[in-house]
């Protein structure tokens, strides 16, 4: 038999490819149709004037501009929580834990809509088209929550100040069906017919792409060391997914093996552990609102003690009503900015020590720098 | 910050190499790699 010589060929995956979203270019070596060796880049044009012009806008600082740019809230949520400790005083703490759960709401439900991008997105890319029209459909239905949460504040210093009516707790909570919308997405059994338990998709899953734990710890992010520091330095997930809401009869397995199928079966386990931190999100929600509350035990302490209904006592407590509820010109902002020029005036009328003058003959003496020279005069 | 974007990008050639080109294209849409991560 004559001696065929073979070679390996080199081709592009992406970013045309479906599957490479047009930003991921993969330069792979094929042996026949095995994969001999790979190089994912990034180098595209494409993606590289994305996030340049991303940048550039940001540089630009340019208000307009940046708000074409602005993040998800959730993205946001990280500018927001240092701020958190400034917040108020301790009879904000109603307050400040609702502002947390809300926060929290808000994160799992991007969660739960991030996934379902993926969930449509992967499922098409293997081959089941009708994944991605009810990955939409649910998506869709879980924008109503987001968007009566939208006038809500992150924090208790941020207020809804024009037509708060909209981000009302009691419209979040009621929302559309809000609870039966979140639970719908992973739970349907839509996921479980077209795609869970469908042969094609087991076939084109199972046993694909596995890694062992020792290779995932080789290469991945999760390293113990890092994993611990991690643990150490996140707070979060304030509301623990409770016992009463875990299934306890649980029909699958935990996955071991490290296949395709496996991360599908976690990142779907994932959404399912979202929609129970939401559902106890909103039941923790107040539906009269923590804020109106406040407002409320405040009115009935300033009756009670005898002060001025309209606030006119001078009290703190007034200040504290007007900053927390004030629109405008009465709002917290407003009441932050007198307090600073009333700090200012104080400083201003403050006697300022005057500064030790010496006079020197020498014309390289700077008075502020002690002059030690024998021409100085005292 | 470091996003598992870039982890996912830089592990690829342990789940891909040896298997079939077909398969890449599961694995990619498994890791659900982000490129606006890897850029950071």
């Amino acid at each position: 038999m004559a001696d065929v010589r073979t070679e390996t060929m080199t081709v592009n995956m992406g970013p045309q490819h479906p599957s490479t979203h047009g930003v991921l270019r993969l330069v792979l070596e094929l042996d026949g149709e095995t994969v001999v060796s790979v190089s994912p880049t990034d180098r595209l044009p494409a993606h590289r004037h994305r996030e340049d012009r991303r940048a550039e806008e940001v540089a630009a600082g340019d208000p307009a501009r940046r708000a074409h740019g602005l993040p998800r809230r959730a993205v946001q949520q990280p500018r927001v929580l240092p701020r958190r400790s400034r917040s108020c005083s301790a009879s904000t703490s109603r307050c400040r834990s609702a502002s947390a759960t809300i926060r929290v709401l808000i994160a799992e439900l991007q969660r739960i809509s991030s996934h379902l991008v993926w969930f449509g997105t992967h499922a098409m890319e293997i081959g089941a088209i009708t994944g991605l029209l009810y990955a939409f459909r649910e998506r869709e239905q879980l924008d109503e929550p987001q968007r009566a949460a939208r006038r809500l504040p992150l924090l208790p210093e941020l207020h809804p100040r024009r037509r708060p009516a909209r981000g009302h707790p009691a419209r979040l909570q009621g929302s559309g069906q809000a609870r039966s919308s979140i639970g719908s997405p992973a739970s349907s059994t839509n996921t479980k017919t077209l795609i869970t338990k469908n042969p094609i998709w087991l076939d084109r899953t199972r046993g694909v792409g596995v890694i062992s734990l020792r290779g995932l710890l080789q290469v991945g992010p999760v390293r113990p060391d890092r994993a611990r520091r991690r643990r150490r330095l996140r707070r979060a997930p304030r509301l623990p997914v409770s016992s009463a809401t875990t299934p306890t009869s649980s029909t699958s397995s935990a996955p071991s093996n490290g296949d395709v199928y496996d991360r599908y079966l976690t990142r779907v386990a994932e959404m399912r552990e979202s929609v129970k931190i939401c559902n106890q999100a909103l039941e923790r929600i107040d539906p009269v609102g923590a804020w109106a509350r406040q407002r409320q035990a405040h009115r009935a302490a300033a009756e009670g003690s005898g002060l001025h209904g309209d606030g006119s006592a001078d009290s703190a407590l007034p200040d504290l009503f007007a900053g927390l509820h004030g629109a405008g010109r009465r709002g917290l902002r407003a009441g932050r900015r007198a307090a600073r020029r009333a700090r200012l005036l104080r400083r201003v009328g403050r006697h300022q020590p005057a500064v030790a003058r010496r006079t020197c003959a020498r014309r390289d003496c700077s008075p502020a720098r002690r002059c030690t020279s024998s021409s100085s005069a005292a | 910050m470091r996003a598992p974007g870039l982890f996912a990008c830089q592990a690829l050639h342990k789940f891909v190499v040896g298997g079939m080109i077909a398969d890449v294209i599961a694995v990619i849409g498994s890791l659900d790699v982000v490129m606006g991560d890897v850029d950071r």
